[in-house]
């Protein structure tokens, strides 16, 4: 399930959905709270700016559709983090956003795109992304979105020590090209 | 500064400027999904009055054109045709598509693919089933057929609800696709499908089958089985470099070279101000194969290959007898040779026992 066991449901003291007594958020006010970090995670794991809004677009129009159903998990944001970090980390993913937010310039549409950010910060989130795709959404949860290992582990759907392996690689071989950029320059 | 400190920062620096944006506002788009049920008591509704024998005489025979095919443009990068698909009819002799009688996509497939036709594809064993729309377009080798909803035997062994194999939570439709059994047997029904379910969907009007019949797809597929991307709700989009002709293989053919073609940045294009960069990994605890090829198909079946072609590599000798397995740029073309530049490049080197990858690298897109 997509929506596994280990996120759990929220539910009152009589165990009903009812959106009254459970206190379903708004889904425009989830929405207004996360799209822009949705945005930037969706980024720090594609390196597209194009297609970081579409991605990030999708997985609020996701969350839309079954509001009523991820709107009372435990983490509704969690959820909508594993869409993004997944759908970012897939090349096809990125190539069909890319192209669709071509096609919204083309149109003159409006597409919201990441202000820029110093070269040298650019410069690592290049280098991340070159890692494999479990490292670079661990980074990316960890170093953009602040999350603990725990919550990256519920994110990804993997144990707390499996997402502290990946982060601790990612790092060393992190350390690494900084070695070898610092010999190159 | 560390790796960490540098993280650190690269972080806090990417979270101001997501802060600082400009607010996204949410494209609502127009819901396409009809809800099944309520379609389903239509429909009862309709054969009850009769209106299936009315359908049957006004719809065109199979293979007749749908509708003429909208606009057509050319996109150069993927070299493919795309059709607004507008079809006003159902196939089926007795009842009204259930989910629609437009798909809600938008087709796109390889260029000399000639369609949408109504009916199953001539390749195809099925004729359509109730309530199916279903359409198809003609390749020089064979077909690709478009059924709403999928068939039933498909739709009784989705698994509703659960995560997705391919696609993504982000797709209200899922999509069935398949492979040809064996070369020789055609035509033959692509067997092996693999079903798309996502967490989304709610019925059978939520799943669309993709599948393609003809001795040239039989390669299409291979070990993953995805021959498609879905443009969200809107496009439908089969590429070209995912039809492959049957005579592609694993390893196409062995070449002496003494110096490898580099894996080529993907390409920016206008509007496009960021090129992802390559991909490059290692393996150090790679298993040893008694060939490189072996070795190859074995990274191929890994995580870390997940959206490789599995055939069509040129098998590269070096004179210190290290092996690269070179996936070419040029691969759609008629004649592909890695020195126009790769997009893959496997690294398989000769160890005790035998052959190990040792490391890879790909485009970034």
């Amino acid at each position: 399930m997509f929506i596994d066991e280990k996120v759990h449901r929220r539910t009152d003291v009589s165990g009903q959905h009812d959106p009254l007594v459970s206190g379903l958020e708004p889904f425009d006010d989830f929405y207004r709270r996360e799209i822009r970090r949705l945005v930037g995670l969706a980024y720090a794991v594609s390196g597209s700016r194009l297609a970081a809004d579409d991605i990030a677009q999708e997985a609020m129009l996701a969350a839309y559709r079954k509001w009523d159903e991820v709107g009372r998990l435990d983490s509704p944001a969690g959820w909508v983090r594993r869409v993004v970090s997944n759908q970012a980390v897939s090349s096809v993913r990125r190539r069909i956003a890319e192209a669709k937010g071509l096609g919204r310039l083309a149109a003159r549409l409006t597409v919201s795109e990441l202000p820029e950010i110093p070269e040298e910060s650019e410069w690592i989130w290049r280098e991340v992304r070159r890692l494999p795709k479990r490292q670079i959404q661990v980074i990316a949860l960890r170093y953009y979105d602040q999350l603990s290992l725990s919550e990256i582990a519920e994110v990804l759907d993997c144990t707390k020590e499996t997402a502290n392996t990946h982060l601790r690689r990612a790092r060393q071989t992190l350390d690494r090209r900084l070695e070898d950029r610092g010999d190159s320059t | 500064m560390s790796a960490e400190q540098n993280l650190e920062s690269a972080g806090a620096n990417l979270r101001a400027a997501s802060a600082s944006m400009p607010f996204p506002q949410m494209r609502v788009r127009k819901p396409i999904r009809q809800g099944f049920m309520a379609f389903a008591a239509g429909l009862a509704v309709a054969l009850m009055i009769g209106v299936p024998l009315y359908l049957a005489r006004t719809s065109p025979p199979d293979g007749a054109p749908v509708a003429a095919p909208g606009e057509t443009t050319t996109t150069g990068s993927l070299g493919t045709t795309t059709t607004s698909v507008t079809p006003t009819t159902t196939t089926t002799e007795s009842a009204a598509p259930a989910c629609g009688t437009e798909l809600p996509y938008q087709v796109t497939l390889p260029e000399d693919f000639i369609g949408p036709m109504a009916g199953p594809a001539p390749h195809g064993p099925h004729p359509a089933e109730d309530g199916q729309l279903v359409m198809h377009w003609l390749g020089r080798d064979g077909s690709v057929e478009i059924r709403w909803p999928a068939n039933q035997e498909y739709l009784e062994r989705a698994e509703w609800g659960s995560e997705p194999v391919w696609g993504g939570p982000d797709m209200d439709f899922a999509l069935f696709f398949s492979v040809i059994p064996a070369k020789d047997e055609w035509p033959a029904e692509i067997g092996g499908f693999e079903l798309l379910p996502t967490d989304l969907m709610t019925g059978p009007c939520d799943a669309i089958q993709v599948v393609t019949y003809g001795p040239g797809y039989d390669g299409v597929l291979g070990r993953r089985g995805v021959a498609y991307g879905a443009n969200g709700v809107e496009e439908l989009t089969i590429y070209p470099d995912l039809l492959r002709p049957r005579d592609k293989v694993l390893v196409v053919e062995t070449l002496e070279t003494t110096e490898v073609p580099e894996v080529v940045e993907c390409q920016d294009g206008p509007g496009v101000e960021d090129v992802p960069p390559n991909k490059a990994g290692t393996t150090p605890d790679s298993s040893v194969f008694d060939t490189p090829e072996e070795a190859l198909q074995d990274i191929l079946g890994t995580d870390i290959a997940e959206t490789w072609p599995n055939v069509g590599y040129f098998e590269l000798v070096t004179p210190d007898g290290i092996v690269t397995y070179g996936n070419p740029l040029d691969d759609n073309s008629p004649d592909p040779r890695p020195d126009n530049g790769l997009v893959i490049s496997v690294t398989v080197i000769e160890v005790e026992g035998g052959w190990t990858v040792t490391e890879w690298e790909t485009s970034g897109c």
